[in-house]
């Protein structure tokens, strides 16, 4: 037995390729960066319009929608690929990856093309609306309020680490449409424009620095909001929220693994240039950031197969556990291993990546303080330890 | 703790399984395999039995609890063949010194 995949699945490997080399923009174009999750800068919106022109941008999905309807193994590859040439997907992520998946699993038609579409193809970006300053973890706590007058839902309350709703066109959030329904039962998802009058996006600083703008408060002062931006039936929001991603569940740990990929790499480096490579306490680290990296993918592997049987897992749970403290660990002694050095401002952790985030060639000390976001968001690891501890192994609440 | 327990288990199953095809295949990255396999086996019986006695309180320092029987044939693997501290360190070596040699990983 061989762990690769099969010829059709290389051959389609094959095709992007030669389809990236073709079409994939010069660093001269990207010059320009993105200052946040929603701000596309102009040649990335051209560079996703041409992807998904092409059926390259969303392949599981129709092509009218930027896909060619290919399998959950296919899509895999299409990610692997795009991670190997540093390509990032989306500089919406969320509107890509949750936004998206979510009106195309739940909206009318009329909705797919007024919303979704315009998302994928980056003529619209969107922020995602969750978190409240008394419901993150605990989502199904939220209070922000949706009142039907006529046509319109009136809209009142405030959302908190929404992340790059400034630079937004539409909030997807989940609101509260029946108060007197159990805690899961009354909220619904409706798309907000950012520009209705009420609307008030407040972004804030993040650890990094008071001008990495990205996490905002969001207000709503009697948003008047049209009843037909609605998502899915009136109180099934719950459904909304935890039905919308699917299989896309079964990809997201690919991330953590190209990423812990990147610290073997830059972290042999570093212990070579700082010559710790007889240093005892530096290979016990690196031994088993090298056993986290192997064990991560083989994981990876196992739920994708799973996935393209159609199995249901909550294996995602452990891979997100599993990847997110690896990561911590390794940033952490890297920095440890650097020293002094960790602290120089203009330093780079890796040589630039034009089409990729700038984030994730930042210097080794941001690259520390950005670790820390791992294991909180997309779910804290304390819930992820409480997903698995009551799905899997049917520990009670 | 439990869940703790059972990621480093399926750590090191993806692992072992890993190595088994390896050494079928003769794959290059055999020995890499085995020592990844040793160290996460190892990790996992440490944590296993760190919280084992947890969960079991005073019961599981009874002679009448399995746990013991567990535990001791727990150590003994995790002695033998070189123990999960000396397998990381051989991984470390193998990966640097592929690093250095221009290897992919």
């Amino acid at each position: 037995m061989k762990l690769q995949f099969d010829e059709a699945t290389e051959a389609f490997r094959r095709e992007f390729d030669a389809w990236l080399d073709a079409n994939a923009p010069s660093p001269d174009e990207a010059a320009e960066k993105s200052r946040s999750s929603a701000h596309i800068p102009e040649w990335a919106r051209a560079w996703q319009r041409t992807m998904f022109d092409a059926g390259w941008l969303v392949p599981g999905n129709s092509p009218e929608y930027g896909g060619r309807n290919a399998s959950v193994i296919e899509q895999f590859v299409h990610l692997e690929e795009l991670g190997r040439r540093k390509i990032y997907q989306s500089f919406n992520p969320q509107g890509l990856s949750i936004i998206t998946p979510s009106i195309l699993a739940f909206g009318t038609d009329e909705q797919k093309q007024k919303w979704a579409r315009p998302v994928l193809r980056a003529e619209m970006t969107a922020a995602l609306g969750m978190s409240e300053p008394d419901a993150g973890s605990d989502l199904a706590g939220l209070r922000t309020r949706a009142t039907r007058d006529g046509d319109v839902f009136v809209v009142n309350g405030q959302k908190v680490w929404t992340s790059g709703a400034h630079d937004a066109d539409f909030i997807f959030a989940f609101v509260r449409t029946e108060p007197d329904a159990a805690k899961h039962k009354g909220i619904s998802a409706l798309i907000i424009p950012t520009d209705t009058p009420g609307v008030t996006c407040r972004p804030f600083g993040s650890v990094n620095s008071p001008d990495d703008l990205d996490f905002n408060e969001v207000f709503f002062d009697d948003a008047r909001v049209p009843a037909e931006n609605l998502i899915g039936d009136l109180n099934e929001g719950w459904r909304v929220a935890t039905g919308s991603l699917g299989h896309e569940r079964a990809f997201l740990w690919l991330g953590y693994a190209d990423r812990l990929d990147e610290l073997v790499a830059r972290g042999g480096r570093v212990v070579r240039e700082q010559g710790l490579h007889d240093d005892s306490l530096t290979l016990d680290w690196y031994g088993r950031l090298v056993v986290d990296q192997h064990a991560l993918r083989l994981l990876g592997y196992r739920t994708l197969g799973g996935a393209q049987r159609g199995v249901e897992t909550q294996e995602q749970s452990i891979l997100k556990l599993l990847g997110s403290e690896a990561v911590q660990r390794a940033t952490l002694h890297i920095v440890e291993a650097l020293g002094e050095d960790a602290l120089d401002p203009t330093g780079r952790s890796g040589p630039d990546e034009p089409l990729n985030l700038d984030v994730w060639t930042a210097g080794w000390f941001e690259m520390y303080l950005r670790s820390f976001a791992a294991t909180i968001a997309g779910g804290t690891s304390q819930i992820q330890r409480n997903i698995v501890s009551e799905r899997v192994l049917g520990l009670p609440r | 703790m439990a869940v703790d327990v059972y990621v480093a288990i399926e750590r090191a199953r993806a692992l072992y399984q890993f190595a088994a095809l390896a050494i079928a295949e003769d794959d290059e990255r055999r020995a890499l395999a085995t020592s990844m396999a040793k160290a996460a086996a190892g990790d996992a019986q440490r944590i296993a039995a760190q919280h084992g006695f947890q969960f079991f309180g005073a019961l599981g320092y009874t002679w009448e609890n399995d746990l013991q029987l567990y535990l001791r044939r727990a150590k003994a693997g995790d002695a033998m063949c070189g123990t999960a501290n000396q397998h990381r360190e051989r991984v470390a070596r193998l990966t640097l010194a592929s690093l250095a040699a221009g290897g992919s990983r």
